[in-house]
């Protein structure tokens, strides 16, 4: 029933997506990856808050891996991962799995990172998805194919062991209760001469979600494995169900075994390390267990010791990875880079002053003369509005008081957000979503109504419809001519008619204009697609188009109130007070 | 941890809501309660801290009238234990008595029914009726199978409610139709136990025992690793510190497969990456049980696993903190340290604990893991 096939995985490349943020445990996953040849980590996003990027080493380079906010997210920037890697907190796991794989149908397996998940939770999962995905955990270090897949902690974090398990493969699975041992009988294999098949801690959780006889049966199923090496603890009747399939020769494949617990108390039942390790019942003991294995021909070991030494009788075929790059890990001397920032020099050969601003600002090493000739005309028209303004008025007192042009110009910036020149940005974020998702403007505008709150890009205290402000008809204008399907200013302008029709100067806006056109000029003349053009409204790139501008227009009147200096500015009584 | 016990008060008034009229007392609170009980009445009183069998243990007290039970409780609380339930006395015949248990396992939750119930349970095994109720079913509240006299539908309802994994009622009988609880156990998920009502927080069975054990208890409480301490035999004197669930206990089987079962004083398991002065304290705590052991050899066992994450320097730092503070009794009660451990900063971590040691000259065999985590019972072996 289990979809997942181990020799599939082999010939072709997983993508992992991980739920909550381990950057050493997430490293550990690149350095597998570069040690195996892969061209680029298998890690494709990590969903967690704060930041938009994790950077990593990538092999001695680094490489910044996307962070995501939701996993709905992930899915419309256009990623497919195969597998979840879920290292949130064990409330969460069960809605962060569920979500995973109600979005991501196809998605293969996960491994759930989080130890004491709830009973009802890991019992849900199995119901969901225990036939159809291979889970492993609650608890444990996941699972790993060797040169192919890491999912999780699984053989460590440590250099040297990465790259061998990255390189290398075998014909042993290893299925295992505990994620510390898991990763000490895959060394102890490695080290007597034989290689990895496969290897999972399915976890030391009541439920596993993927049960040890499924994860032995991928190990069956997989013409790669020659034998199986299996560590079991007390509790749990697992080994139970293990022996009848090996006695319907459902397993055939030779199992070696070792059932941890021995230490039993006349007196009371001792609660172990583990949720399961406690022995309910005389059959839930080690030696119980040990007893049912034995009885199907599976050789099962009295002593540790015995069960290690007995590795060097396995199978030695063991053959390097294809591809597999010969790397030695980073030395500890190598530190990541403070930040990442990219080259200063793919901006520097521009025509114009605006180009030039434009192939900065955007990212971009050539820019249509069409946007550079519009960005000139918004520039044009922005650069000074008055000394009326909150900007200006911050950069004339500040100057009088006898600062500096930095200091003075600076001050007239702070005063740039929501209600002053910041408006470009969330109109533009209006604009951008009510087109794409086909809104009516009628009904745009019906819900800011409803919420008694004004449309960003719609409004003015000085012009109305019977005084229109000549900065928005220029612009309009120069747009129209140059583009074929200006959909957003055409939205923009829709609405207006709508709001005018309530209030006079509820008319489309300098800042609702350039926001509208701009994203009409990138998406049809810079060719951005619509998670570009998101992202820049996302980061706040519109209100570049303002500040830009208007520094000049501060730096006007810092000049201004020099060449005049009238003295430290200071209100009289009557400009504060009515009496 | 996994699955705690809770109070056979808390359970019976979960599962039976209003209608249970017990009242639970401790020694504090008995005066108090009197009024709640009716003269020419008879109850019966029990310890209620998560023991079973009581009756063979005496542990409860049958026919108390209500003048006597101030004095009956005193007693009760006397042999040592903190809470006592007080029940109305149900006259039935023996005959009478069921048994259910009902426990939530991987593939849904399986029922045991047997009309042989009550204490002689273990010797009827033959006429225990066993049957499943599907997983989904379980999970998801659909119609489930009846079972005739039991409220099999309210019980599993319960279970889900209050996160219950277990229930067992044995005995229970039935009444003129009136299904009534003579004992009940339950366990809950320790994962949910924090959803449960505020007032069954101190009903839930705490399996601390001795001081050592509940100060590690708090210990773990306030923190994110997760620290345990299980005395096994006080008087041991192989005091085991051990990290890692699978290791933990392959480390156990190292000294049970050395003949040493005897000798262990102690489970202990720490993971999770504590921090340096989380394991300080631990370690502490440990300490002062392997000094007041009676055994005249005294070995402490640090074994565990490669690990992951946890920082080994770090680690050890903290035992080292703790032993630098008993310098003079691990010197004077001749304390032998045995040591196989590896991951991340191992190097510097044995290489600390190792100069600690010498520096004191406290008998040592510091070991990374490349020795064998199944010696670790030869290791040990040749110092008792």
């Amino acid at each position: 029933m289990n979809t997942l096939s181990i020799a599939d995985l082999r010939n072709t490349t997983s993508q992992i997506l991980v739920t909550g943020n381990h950057a050493r445990i997430i490293q550990s996953i690149l350095d597998f990856d570069y040690a195996s040849g892969k061209e680029k980590p298998s890690v494709i996003g990590i969903v967690a808050g704060g930041r938009k990027t994790q950077k990593l080493f990538w092999g001695d380079g680094e490489v910044l891996i996307p962070v995501f906010e939701t996993i709905v997210e992930v899915k419309n920037k256009g990623f497919k991962p195969d597998f979840l890697f879920n290292i949130t907190s064990a409330s969460s796991t069960f809605l962060m799995v569920d979500t995973f794989f109600t979005i991501f149908e196809n998605a293969k397996g996960a491994h759930i990172f989080a130890e004491g998940v709830a009973e009802r939770d890991a019992l849900a999962l199995i119901e969901k998805y225990g036939e159809s995905k291979s889970i492993a955990g609650p608890s444990g270090v996941g699972f790993c194919i060797p040169g192919h897949l890491k999912l999780g902690a699984i053989g460590g974090v440590l250099g040297e062991r990465i790259a061998e398990l990255g390189s290398s493969q075998g014909s042993t699975a290893v299925v295992c209760s505990s994620g510390g041992m898991v990763n000490e009988l895959m060394y102890q294999i490695v080290a007597q001469g034989s290689g990895i098949s496969f290897a999972v801690a399915f976890g030391g959780d009541r439920f596993p979600v993927t049960s040890p006889l499924q994860w032995i049966q991928l190990a069956q199923n997989d013409p790669q494995t020659k034998e199986i090496v299996y560590f079991g603890e007390l509790g749990g009747r697992d080994e139970y169900v293990l022996s009848e399939a090996i006695k319907d020769k459902r397993i055939t494949k030779p199992v070696y075994a070792y059932i941890a617990g021995r230490f039993e108390s006349k007196d009371e039942k001792i609660q172990f390390g583990h949720a399961k390790a406690l022995a309910k019942s005389e059959d839930e003991t080690a030696q119980a267990k040990m007893k049912a294995l034995r009885e199907v021909g599976v050789i099962v070991y009295e002593t540790f010791r015995d069960f290690m030494s007995s590795f060097a009788s396995l199978s030695k075929e063991t053959t390097k990875v294809e591809g597999a790059r010969e790397w030695k890990l980073r030395g500890s001397q190598i530190r990541a880079t403070a930040f990442t920032a990219p080259k200063y020099e793919t901006f520097a050969h521009a025509n114009s002053f605006t180009e030039g601003i434009l192939m900065r600002i955007l990212q971009k090493s050539s820019v249509s003369h069409e946007t550079v000739a519009f960005t000139d005309t918004v520039f044009s028209e922005l650069i000074d509005h008055g000394p009326h303004v909150s900007g200006a008025v911050n950069t004339i007192i500040t100057t009088r008081a006898g600062r500096d042009m930095g200091s003075a110009v600076a001050t007239g910036i702070l005063t740039i957000g929501d209600r002053f020149g910041g408006a470009i940005n969330n109109a533009a974020k209006v604009w951008q979503e009510s087109v794409s998702r086909d809104t009516p403007p009628s009904e745009l505008v019906a819900l800011y109504s409803k919420n008694r709150e004004y449309i960003p890009g719609i409004g003015h205290k000085k012009y109305n419809i019977y005084k229109s402000d000549p900065r928005v008809a220029t612009l309009i204008a120069m747009g129209k001519k140059a583009l074929n399907n200006p959909k957003h200013l055409l939205f923009a302008e829709e609405v207006a008619r709508e709001t005018s029709k309530k209030k006079e100067n509820l008319i489309l806006n300098v800042d609702g204009t350039i926001g509208a056109l701009y994203l009409d000029y990138l998406s049809e003349k810079e060719m951005f697609h619509v998670e570009q053009i998101k992202e820049l409204i996302e980061i706040g790139f519109f209100n570049a188009l303002f500040i830009i501008p208007r520094t000049t227009g501060f730096i006007g009147h810092f000049l201004d109130q020099k060449r005049i200096d009238e003295g430290l500015f200071r209100f009289s009584d009557s400009d504060i007070y009515e009496y | 941890m996994a699955r705690v016990a809770i109070t056979e008060y808390a359970a019976k008034k979960l599962v039976l809501g209003e209608s249970y009229m017990g009242v639970t007392v401790t020694r504090g609170t008995v005066k108090g309660a009197l009024t709640l009980f009716k003269e020419q009445t008879h109850y019966i009183v029990k310890i209620d801290v998560g023991i079973k069998k009581r009756g063979k243990q005496g542990l409860l007290r049958l026919n108390v009238e209500k003048s006597a039970i101030p004095k009956v409780c005193t007693e009760l609380f006397d042999l040592g234990y903190e809470r006592c339930v007080i029940e109305e006395m149900v006259s039935h015949e023996t005959q009478d008595e069921r048994y259910i248990s009902i426990d939530l396992q991987r593939d849904g939750a399986q029922v045991l029914y047997s009309s042989k119930g009550g204490v002689e349970i273990e010797e009827n095994h033959d006429v225990i009726e066993r049957f499943f109720v599907p997983r989904d079913e379980v999970l998801f509240g659909m119609p489930t199978p009846s079972l005739e006299n039991v409220p099999l539908p309210l019980l599993l309802q319960k279970m889900q409610e209050f996160h219950m994994s277990f229930i067992e009622i044995n005995p229970f009988i039935t009444k003129n139709g009136l299904f009534t609880a003579l004992d009940m156990a339950v366990e809950i998920d320790d994962a949910k136990a924090h959803k449960l009502p505020i007032w069954v927080q101190e009903h839930i069975i705490k399996k601390a025992n001795s001081v050592a054990e509940k100060e590690v208890q708090h210990q773990d409480d306030v923190t994110s690793a997760a620290l345990t301490l299980k005395i096994l035999n006080k008087n041991g004197s192989i005091l085991t510190l051990f990290s890692g669930g699978g290791a933990s206990l392959v480390a156990m089987d190292g000294l049970v497969g050395a003949g040493l079962q005897d000798q262990i004083i102690n489970y202990s398991e720490y993971s999770g990456a504590p921090t340096r002065d989380e394991t300080h304290t631990y370690a502490n705590t440990l300490l002062k049980v392997l000094f007041d052991s009676d055994s005249s050899k005294k070995v402490i066992l640090i074994a565990g696993g490669v690990a992951n994450f946890t920082d080994i320097m770090l680690t050890f730092a903290g035992i080292v903190d703790a032993c630098s503070e008993h310098i003079a009794k691990l010197q004077e009660q001749k304390v032998y340290v045995c040591i196989r451990r590896g991951g991340p900063n191992q190097e510097k971590g044995l290489t600390h604990l190792r100069t600690f040691l010498s520096s004191h000259n406290i008998p040592h065999d510091v070991h990374g893991p490349e020795f064998s985590l199944g010696e670790v019972g030869a290791l040990v072996k040749v110092h008792i």
